[in-house]
């Protein structure tokens, strides 16, 4: 048998572009994998998260960076995702620690990241998304889920004028057309 | 409207799906007596009040939990919001 | 007329058009004041009786400057001169005449006036019935339309957003800024929201003293603040149009309407501002008065004319006649005498008051009773007998506390009678709007400084924030007080209440004598405050003299309350970007780029681009690249994308017992690495979806879902697991999107996979038999899941790898697959196969059919409980003659079948009682060489053989077709399981 090799396709394929001084680029990760609680096993749950990950498990909408980068966003009450951008004992090593406590769902290939990033991000935002950006409510480090321009989306606060948003990827070309229109928009 | 969500705050109607009077929560035993009218009961017959209403409420472009809001369909007042899981069997 | 000393006019000259006809304004000139100043006094005819109409007012309120702004596609009709801000190569004109504006051949309604009031369209064209259609509603129709689309595409964008804030203030007049000031002082953050292109409302229109000096002062050093702070928004040309549950509004900002330049910027944007509060500086509206003639051009709204010669120094005449039943009315003729112009007089109905200015001539307790001046004002004549020549007659019938948007809310407007006025009657939530100033009923300048002081600071102090200082201001002392003198005893059916729908008093004594005299009915009937306008300028007309009418006022009589919008929104506001193909997000396939490149041409399934089938040179009609599909597909290999299928992760301690509730089948006992077909019943015993669940490990399935249904299955799913078992340890993961999923169907099936499974994986007959699945790893490690299900009848899999790798193993399988001839097939082919296996698809399970329908009735377990299994038991879904699952095919083989025909046994007539079934899903079958058909007939599977007609009544078609089996091929299933 000939050797096959089957490329990854990133569902933006690496966009980046800069509209009213807003970037726009594609966030690309390797693995992302969703973390489901048990029934009843939150404290199994948080010491595994922590002893996999060497942060406490966020509460919900919250998030953790760890020191390798990877990230961690609680979007439910047994529910989190975890995002390894680009360390590589993720899969041989972070994976099966966690997987002693939580059940464990592949979505690497589900979700599309895109990240926003300029003094005009508000502005951009407010034309899509529903939610209230101000700080007081939506906080560096806060993630939430909600709906913009009729697809579901998570959005994760970096800094105050950076965010990430992950949109299903079947959809991601409408979405970053939704992202490039209401830049130019503003 | 915006519904307050127990765990994620003041939420807007759009991130919802409705699916009406909260009786849906309480399922007949498929073993009881008069089972078939039970669940004819269960399926078709819906309250609607004009005044306080308990409903049901899933937030599919959220956190994706299924709320029990206690509405008043007269001023559209929220009363109440739990979190479905949490009141079986009140 | 312009005044060449008014400030405006150091402004930058602006030039536009209107009717073809070019005009020169200033900068910060309304279409409105501008045509004032340039001496145009007809902009409009009636939507009635075609009456020369000038205008009326100064605010979104107007009645008669509708206005068709712009040209070709960028037209918009509707649109009110008196807000539309000037801007340099505007171009408006006049709608609803024929011929010119100041000579409209439809003018002759007005001679007709007499047998067209109220009522008159209901009365007159109720028969004969199909006369309606084609006769009568063309012609009213084009008779009394407003302003007319210009029929093509709207190039200009529109968009959507979404603010938030703490306080909403609507109106930027003094109460409005003051109630910001004070607010912005909490910390919350504040959002001001103007309708106009300045701020400040209405003391741009009056010559008031605030703290010593003109107004404009003030105003402009409170804008200067509020801008300065960092929690305070200001959004000027916005118009908030409704009010919703919660906090909730929506507005309308005009961003690029004032430019020229088609700007790649959203022309308007449609906001939802969420609010914890609002305040309501709306301020308030003048009302008309009711008397003969009162419609020429020429006469005002009061107000109006105090504005256009204060703010624009445009004055529509030189000669002007005030008629009032009210103080402020007095305050008009007062700044015009100041400026120089004449004022003939000042017409007040109160008796036994004393002239509010001993300089003017007055005439107290008179009313006026007849008008000249067909497409002018020249004249009128008062009830004394006295006639006075005027260019301009100024109206006030007193002022009306702009509420509409607590209406919105339900809130029913109650009588204040001191100030004939309708107030807020708040309502029944607790995010009350809160009026402060004129909006409140506050109609003096002082009393609007304190009372908004006081109900502000009140406010603040009852939400326990930090108390601001009060706002100390000195101003001019105004009075005001009003009477109810709005409608004229003599000549009704020229004495207009409501302008824009052309209602007389007429018409409302029609509608008395007639029977409609609640206020509702009164509404419906004459349409009173049934325009665009909502009656804003009318309204109270209406209903005082309706009161009048029943020997009662106007409090006992009621009011009907405004609806949303507050000023006519246009549709491509709330369509926003959400136009043509953006109309909804397009979800693409792993595949897509390959399917593309292969030309294939694709359909829409929900929100997925699906590929249809795949043209190969020289195939010029589908059916062509469908039967090839399907005959290599059956000789050899084909590869399908059917990723879209919905796949649930389902993982747990409790997952069988989960899915042994869902299903109507048992799932505990499927061993691992096995397949399963699952039937999902509604709890009232339909069918509702099916699909294959696999088995990876004790605690793990994966769960597939029709296409269509991904979303609601796990919507429902989540249903059971939250509120009907929520002990039990279940979790439910979309994993739709995350993983690629092919089927490879066909002969040569096996070997093209053995070609990329990773050894030592062994997939022989032996070893992955059919309804077998496995986690492996392909081309080299790469993570895959291979499912042996088939729903072609073929040797079949299906592949499944994460989706990055997706479009790659689609572009593999095909390379890998030139060997065997294999070729991408598409969605029509895929139906076709199965169709010819008697596979069931949403044509079948659509939502009006049971197991027992579909022959599936073994599948519910009586062992266990679960959703539907009791209501499917129903008498009526199990009698012995229900429809089933059967085949058809034509008797003359070479006929062709349609869906949705109806099955009526030989010799009978297509009736309703004779109807036994109907086709639900037909094909060309290519193996075959003839048309087949999956349907429901009557007790179909103790017919084989019988023939019975197919009949669609909609062609007039009647075809023999032949009761078979489901199963056209491979009834026994060898192929699949080989």
């Amino acid at each position: 048998m000939a050797k096959l090799d089957l490329k990854i396709k990133k569902p933006l394929d690496g966009y980046s572009k800069v509209i009213n001084q807003i970037k726009i680029a594609e966030y690309q990760f390797d693995n992302l994998i969703s973390l489901a609680i048990p029934l009843k096993t939150e404290r199994k749950c948080k010491l595994n998260f922590k002893k996999s990950l060497g942060e406490p498990m966020p509460n919900i909408e919250k998030s953790i960076i760890n020191k390798s980068g990877i990230l961690g966003f609680r979007i439910g009450l047994d529910l989190l995702l975890v995002c390894n951008p680009s360390h590589s004992s993720f899969v041989k090593k972070t994976v099966p620690s966690l997987k002693q406590a939580f059940y464990i769902t592949d979505q690497t290939g589900g979700w599309c990241g895109v990240r926003i990033d300029g003094d005009r991000v508000i502005e951009m935002l407010e034309r899509i998304c529903p939610l209230n950006l101000s700080q007081k409510i939506f906080a560096i480090g806060d993630v939430k889920r909600t709906i913009m321009d009729h697809l579901n989306v998570i959005i994760f606060r970096e800094t105050e004028k950076k965010f990430i948003l992950f949109s299903p990827s079947s959809s991601s070309g409408s979405f970053l057309k939704s992202i490039e229109i209401s830049s130019s928009n503003i | 409207m915006l519904i307050d969500h127990p765990l994620l705050g003041p939420r807007d109607a759009s991130e919802f799906i409705y699916m009406g009077d909260a009786k849906l929560l309480n399922r007949p035993n498929w073993k009881s007596q008069n089972s078939k009218t039970k669940f004819l009961d269960y399926g078709y017959l819906r309250k609607n009040p004009a005044g306080v209403h308990k409903e049901l409420w899933y937030h599919e472009q959220g956190d994706r939990s299924w709320l029990l809001v206690t509405r008043n369909t007269v001023t559209h007042e929220i009363l109440k919001v739990e979190l479905a899981r949490d009141t079986k069997g009140k | 007329m312009r005044n060449s000393s008014h400030p405006i006019t150091n402004k930058q000259k602006l030039s536009f058009t209107f009717n073809g006809k070019k005009y020169f304004g200033y900068r910060g000139d309304t279409l409105a004041s501008a045509l004032i100043a340039n001496n145009v006094k007809i902009v409009g005819r009636s939507f009635k009786y075609h009456r020369p109409r000038g205008i009326f007012s100064a605010g979104s309120e107007e009645p008669n400057a509708l206005i068709e702004l712009g040209d070709g596609p960028y037209k918009e009709p509707n649109t009110r001169a008196t807000n539309i801000e000037l801007f340099d190569g505007l171009e408006g004109s006049s709608q609803n005449f024929l011929g010119s504006v100041n000579f409209d051949f439809m003018a002759i309604n007005d001679l007709l006036k007499n047998f067209i009031g109220a009522g008159f369209y209901y009365k007159t064209f109720m028969w004969p019935r199909r006369f309606w259609e084609k006769l009568y509603e063309p012609i009213i129709r084009r008779a009394a339309g407003l302003g007319k689309l210009s029929l093509q595409a709207d190039p200009s964008q529109y968009d959507k957003g979404y603010l938030h804030c703490d306080f909403l203030i609507i109106g930027s007049g003094i109460s409005g800024l003051m109630s910001a000031l004070l607010l912005a002082e909490t910390g919350g953050e504040v959002l001001i929201v103007e309708e106009d292109f300045v701020l400040g409302g209405r003391l741009n229109s009056e010559r008031l003293v605030i703290n010593g000096n003109q107004s404009s002062n003030w105003i402009r050093q409170a804008v200067k603040k509020l801008k300065s702070l960092k929690n305070v928004q200001i959004l000027n040309r916005t118009t908030v149009f409704a009010a919703f549950d919660h906090g909730i509004f929506a507005a309308i900002e005009k961003k690029t309407d004032h430019i020229l330049e088609k700007s790649s910027k959203p022309r308007q944007i449609n906001w939802k501002i969420y609010t914890k509060l609002c305040i309501l500086a709306s301020g308030a509206i003048e009302r008309s008065i009711a008397f003969p003639q009162n419609d020429r051009p020429g006469i005002m709204l009061a107000g109006s004319v105090r504005t256009y010669a204060n703010r624009f120094g445009a004055y529509y005449g030189q000669k002007i006649a005030i008629y009032t039943n009210n103080d402020d009315g007095w305050r008009t003729a007062d700044d015009l005498k100041n400026m120089g112009l004449e004022i003939k007089a000042v017409i007040d109905t109160r008796k036994g008051i004393e002239a509010l200015s001993s300089s003017i001539p007055s005439y107290l307790g008179q009313t006026i009773t007849k008008t000249y001046g067909r497409k002018g004002i020249k004249a009128i004549k008062l009830s004394s007998g006295s006639k006075l020549n005027v260019d301009c007659l100024a109206v006030s019938g007193g002022w009306s506390s702009n509420i509409h948007l607590t209406c919105h809310k339900r809130g029913k407007p109650v009588w204040d009678n001191k100030f004939k006025n309708f107030l807020s009657g708040g309502n029944g939530q607790k995010d009350k709007i809160i009026p402060v100033g004129a909006a409140r009923g506050i109609f003096e300048i002082q009393n609007i400084i304190s009372d908004t002081n006081r109900v502000i600071l009140s406010l603040i102090k009852k939400l326990s924030l930090s108390m601001p200082n009060r706002i100390t201001l000195t101003s001019s002392k105004e009075q005001y007080s009003c009477s109810l003198d709005l409608v004229s005893s003599s000549d009704p059916s020229n004495s207009f209440i409501d302008l824009q729908n052309d209602v007389t008093q007429k018409d409302i004594e029609l509608s008395f004598k007639e029977g409609f005299k609640s206020v509702e009915h009164l509404k419906r009937y004459s349409t009173l405050g049934m325009a665009t306008d909502q009656g804003k300028t009318s309204n109270i007309l209406g209903l005082a003299s309706m009161a009048k009418l029943k020997g009662t006022n106007i409090s006992e009589a009621g009011t009907t309350i405004f609806r949303p919008p507050y000023v006519p929104v246009a549709i491509s506001a709330f369509a926003g970007r959400s136009r043509g193909k953006d109309f909804r997000p397009t979800r693409l396939t792993p595949s897509h780029n390959v399917a593309s490149k292969r030309n294939a041409v694709f359909v829409e399934t929900g929100n997925w681009l699906r590929a249809q089938w795949f043209p190969e040179k020289g195939e010029k009609f589908w059916r062509q690249s469908v039967d090839r599909e399907v005959i290599q597909t059956r000789n050899s290999v084909g590869i399908c994308d059917v990723t879209t299928l919905g796949k649930i992760d389902i993982q747990g301690e409790d997952c069988s017992e989960f899915l042994n509730f869902v299903y109507t089948n048992a799932f505990a006992k499927l061993p691992i690495n096995r397949v399963r077909y699952g039937l999902m019943l509604r709890e009232d015993g339909v069918a509702y979806d099916d699909g294959t669940t696999a088995r990876l490990g004790e605690n793990h399935f994966i769960m597939t879902t029709t296409t269509a249904n991904a979303p609601l299955v796990l919507r429902n799913l989540e249903f059971v697991r939250q509120c009907l078992l929520p002990n039990l340890d279940v979790h439910l993961i979309s994993t739709t999107d995350s993983w690629a999923q092919y089927s490879v169907a066909g002969p040569n099936s096996r070997r093209l996979l053995q070609k990329i499974v990773d050894k030592p994986k062994d997939i022989t007959n032996e070893n992955f038999p059919f309804m077998a699945c496995r986690e492996l790893t392909i081309c080299g490690g790469i993570m895959a899941r291979l499912f042996r299900i088939s729903f072609s009848g073929e040797l079949a899999y299906e592949i499944a790898v994460p989706t990055q790798y997706g479009n790659a193993l689609f572009d593999a399988l095909l390379s890998e697959g030139q060997e065997f001839n294999a070729i991408p097939y598409g969605t029509e082919a895929l139906g076709v196969m199965r169709i010819e296996k008697g596979h069931v698809a949403g044509n079948e399970i659509n939502g009006q059919t049971t197991a027992q329908n579909l022959g599936l009735s073994r599948m519910i377990s009586k062992k266990a409980d679960s959703i539907g299994n009791i209501l499917s038991e129903r008498e009526g879904f199990n009698r012995s003659d229900i429809a089933t699952l059967s085949g058809f095919k034509p008797v003359q083989r070479n006929q062709k079948l349609e869906a949705g025909s109806h099955l009526i046994s030989a010799g009978k007539k297509p009736t309703m009682e004779n109807d036994e079934g109907w086709l639900s899903s037909v094909a060309f079958s290519p193996t075959l060489g003839h048309y087949i058909a999956l349907g429901f007939i009557k007790r179909g599977e103790t017919r084989i053989g019988e023939k019975v007609c197919a009949v669609n009544l909609l062609q007039n078609k009647t075809t023999e077709v032949e009761i078979v089996s489901p199963h056209f091929i491979d009834p026994e299933g060898d192929k699949q399981r080989g």
